[in-house]
């Protein structure tokens, strides 16, 4: 079953591993630090459900730098992006429809916001092309789902007709991509403007994809910011900054259902682990400006391995960390003809068959594994 | 009335622990997390792992290394045969490892037959994967032995599952030997899966545990949960594993994939050290929280109140139903006045309105004084103040 969390295959000492969402760097000293100096400290006990308060300010005042204005109180800190996204998923309802329930006497009321109500009144639709967690997460509970298709020009992201689509036939919570995970495409002002309206018209929630959100040197536009009374924002703690086997990642929800979130997480995992959230503090002290550093590597790479390719393969996409290229038929072959020199992703894990994502490393190699792709037989 | 009172459940024990945090002074006799860090060698190593560094995606079945220490974990410790490679999952701590159980043995409308009073999240789950509880009572008086014939009563042709808490949270009941052989039969007969949580299998009192996945008909449909935060104090590491056979292994796994993903590297490393590292610190607490359990069986003792005897866990439930108050009234009371935290039974199931749930994780002098505390609210109960 594991894809992408599998070990890593077996690459010769000068291939490159190009799967990840970004390049795999070594845990930063400062992550290191403070999680080593808390163990010492003796955090090795339970933590509040939702996060240490600290951490939760920390990615409150990251998400400001998305055009979010929120408390730390509206933060869930998650075991990873794989917790995130399945606690999203849920369509948990405020608890304060349980609370008005119970003093009804109903003693189940305090399960239906959480449990029953999902299945009866929540419809999700989800883009055809997306994480593979996405489908993962909804196939715990055997949900159905609508699917939107999604639109080569806007690089594998479902178009606002298409989401208008979704919810005038009955979606009322969307799941969406900004950046897409295969291609790094990102919606626009307008489009986000758009969508903003449409919840509001239909009623609906958007559980909010933002975890490249980063790697878009400009002009990013973030649900959450513009509609966060109807989007739970997700995300990874901390892109780019080699935490991923901490297995850390933030859900930001409306006001008024961070408290059932937390109930679900509660039986999900209690907390996320205490080493790993100290160590996303200490990496949350240093981000921005590293990824600053990091995101300057990688337009420049990923500018210079697209230099001298005019292809109209290469799918559109906004983030500077992937690239995605189309190859239909010959996408096995030329993964194969890689293997040698780099691992990449096969965008059919991703609903995307014949698309391969490959990611950019500050260094020749995106542009080598590029080459090799595109290369005729 | 206090906002907890409406409460139910997980809900309530959580309102609870958030007033008891805003004192400095609380002393926590609630909540199931030992007052010892983890032990220094299995920091250590965990230290160590951070200092490496080591970045990028690992195994979503666990670490290969630690599910080989896993493995012989259970056939040491339980009984329990198993592969490595494809009979053991690494969760996020015992509570993932709870809820993955119930998903993988439930389809919505299977009933799970659950002895009672058990752990709260229990009923999250069984209601998340769309399950119907059936409960079968244990009782104080039988120190909370679950019987086979009572098991046997409630079955029917939508029973998929029996799910087994032994030693038990929260009474400390330990199930017999005969017991866990007759339930195994029993499963066997009628082909039901065996859900056994263990995770105080390391602290018995006056008890002998049986693994139902030890048993040859237990083996290949029983999915047994453990972790490490109860044996080790690592309740802040979230490190957990289920075993089992091949196939329902699988299903699990399969399930984590869409629930969590991988499990964090450092805290697999530092269950590793714990597993494979000296065991005298179990042995330990073990000692530790037996002349604790006197303390705190003296002083219920004291304070008029009948119970089971405590034979494995970290805990005591005791009847208070002779004080005239439910257990949130007192909880709530003891609280309020003393700042000392114990659990009321409700948060258990509401047939335990007239139980409370004290814990063994303080220190002796901070557990006698706390105690004394507790008995003189109740003693200002009966007296009618």
């Amino acid at each position: 079953m594991s894809e992408w969390y599998s070990a890593p295959l077996e690459v010769p000492a000068m291939g490159a591993d190009l799967r990840g969402d970004y390049p795999m760097v070594k845990v930063p000293q400062e992550a290191r630090q403070s999680a080593a100096q808390a163990l010492q400290d003796g955090q090795t006990h339970y933590v509040p459900v939702p996060g240490i308060p600290s951490l939760r300010d920390a990615v409150a005042h990251f998400l400001g730098s998305l055009g979010a204005d929120i408390p730390g109180d509206q933060v869930i800190v998650t075991g990873g992006m794989q917790e995130a996204r399945f606690l999203a998923l849920q369509g948990v309802t405020p608890l304060d429809t349980v609370s008005m329930l119970a003093v009804r006497g109903d003693r189940q009321a305090r399960f239906l916001a959480l449990y029953d109500a999902v299945y009866d009144t929540i419809r999700i639709a989800v883009p055809e092309v997306a994480d593979p967690g996405v489908r993962l997460a909804l196939k715990v509970r055997d949900r159905d789902v609508a699917t939107m298709p999604t639109s080569e020009a806007l690089g594998l992201l479902p178009s606002p007709d298409t989401i208008q689509s979704a919810l005038g036939q009955g979606s009322n919570l969307i799941y969406l991509e900004s950046p897409s995970r295969l291609t790094g495409a990102a919606y626009t002002a307008k489009q986000v403007g758009q969508f903003a309206d449409m919840l509001a018209e239909y009623d609906a929630q958007c559980v909010w994809d933002q975890s490249t959100a980063p790697a878009v040197p400009s002009d990013y536009t973030s649900l959450f910011a513009i509609a966060p009374d109807r989007t739970l924002a997700i995300g990874m703690l901390w892109p780019g900054m080699g935490l991923s086997s901490w297995q850390i990642g933030y859900i930001a929800t409306p006001p008024d259902l961070a408290e059932a979130v937390v109930a679900l997480k509660q039986v999900l995992s209690i907390c996320t682990a205490t080493p790993a959230q100290w160590g996303a503090l200490g990496t949350a002290r240093v981000f921005a400006e590293r990824h600053a550093a990091l995101l300057d590597k990688m337009t420049a790479a990923r500018a210079k391995a697209l230099s001298n390719i005019d292809d109209t393969r290469i799918v559109p996409g906004q983030a500077v960390n992937v690239i995605a290229i189309n190859l239909g038929g010959a996408a096995a072959a030329a993964i194969e003809r890689l293997a040698d020199h780099a691992a990449v992703t096969d965008g059919n894990a991703y609903g995307a068959p014949g698309v391969v994502r490959v990611t950019v490393k500050p260094g020749p190699e995106t542009a080598e594994a590029l080459g090799l792709l595109l290369k005729k037989e | 009335m206090s906002s907890t009172a409406k409460k139910q459940g997980t809900d309530l024990l959580y309102a609870l622990i958030a007033q008891a945090r805003e004192y400095d002074d609380a002393v926590l006799l609630g909540r199931g997390d030992p007052d010892s860090d983890t032990p220094p060698h299995i920091v250590a190593a965990a230290l160590a792992a951070i200092e490496e560094g080591e970045s990028g995606p690992t195994p979503l079945e666990g670490l290969p290394e630690l599910r080989k220490a896993i493995a012989a974990r259970v056939k040491h410790v339980n009984g329990i045969k198993v592969d490595p490679d494809s009979e053991v999952v690494v969760t996020n701590g015992g509570q993932s490892a709870l809820l993955l159980i119930i998903l993988a043995a439930l389809q919505p409308g299977d009933e799970i037959v659950v002895p009672v009073p058990t752990y709260n999240t229990y009923d999250d789950a069984i209601r998340i994967a769309g399950g119907v509880k059936v409960e079968v009572p244990t009782l104080v008086e039988e120190d909370f032995q679950v019987d086979p014939a009572r098991v046997e009563a409630v079955l029917t042709e939508k029973t998929r599952a029996i799910l087994l808490v032994s030693p038990n949270n929260p009474s400390a009941g330990v199930i017999t030997p005969d017991n866990v052989r007759a339930l195994v039969k029993l499963a066997s007969e009628r082909d039901l899966t065996i859900l056994a949580d263990e995770i105080y299998d390391l602290f018995l009192y006056d008890a002998e545990h049986l693994s139902p996945g030890s048993l040859p008909e237990g083996r290949d449909r029983t999915l047994t949960l453990n972790a490490v935060s109860k044996a080790y104090a690592m309740t802040g590491w979230r490190l957990g594993w289920v075993v089992g056979p091949e196939n329902l292994v699988k299903h699990v796994a399969t399930l984590k994939t869409g629930l969590t993903g991988p499990t964090s590297l450092i805290s697999q490393r530092a269950a590793l050290a714990a597993l494979t590292g000296p065991q005298d610190c179990v042995t330990d607490f073990r000692n530790l929280y037996e002349r604790r359990r006197e303390i705190v069986m003296r002083a219920v003792t004291e304070m008029g109140f009948s119970f089971g005897q405590p034979r494995g866990g970290q805990f005591l439930f005791a009847d208070i139903g002779n004080l005239g108050i439910d257990s949130v009234a007192l909880a709530q009371r003891v609280l309020d006045e003393t700042h000392v935290l114990v659990y009321p039974g409700v948060a258990f199931g509401q047939d335990w309105q007239s139980y409370i749930r004290i814990t063994f994780l303080q220190p002796e002098d901070v557990l006698r004084d706390a105690l004394g505390k507790v008995t003189e609210v109740v003693k200002s109960v009966r007296a009618g103040s």
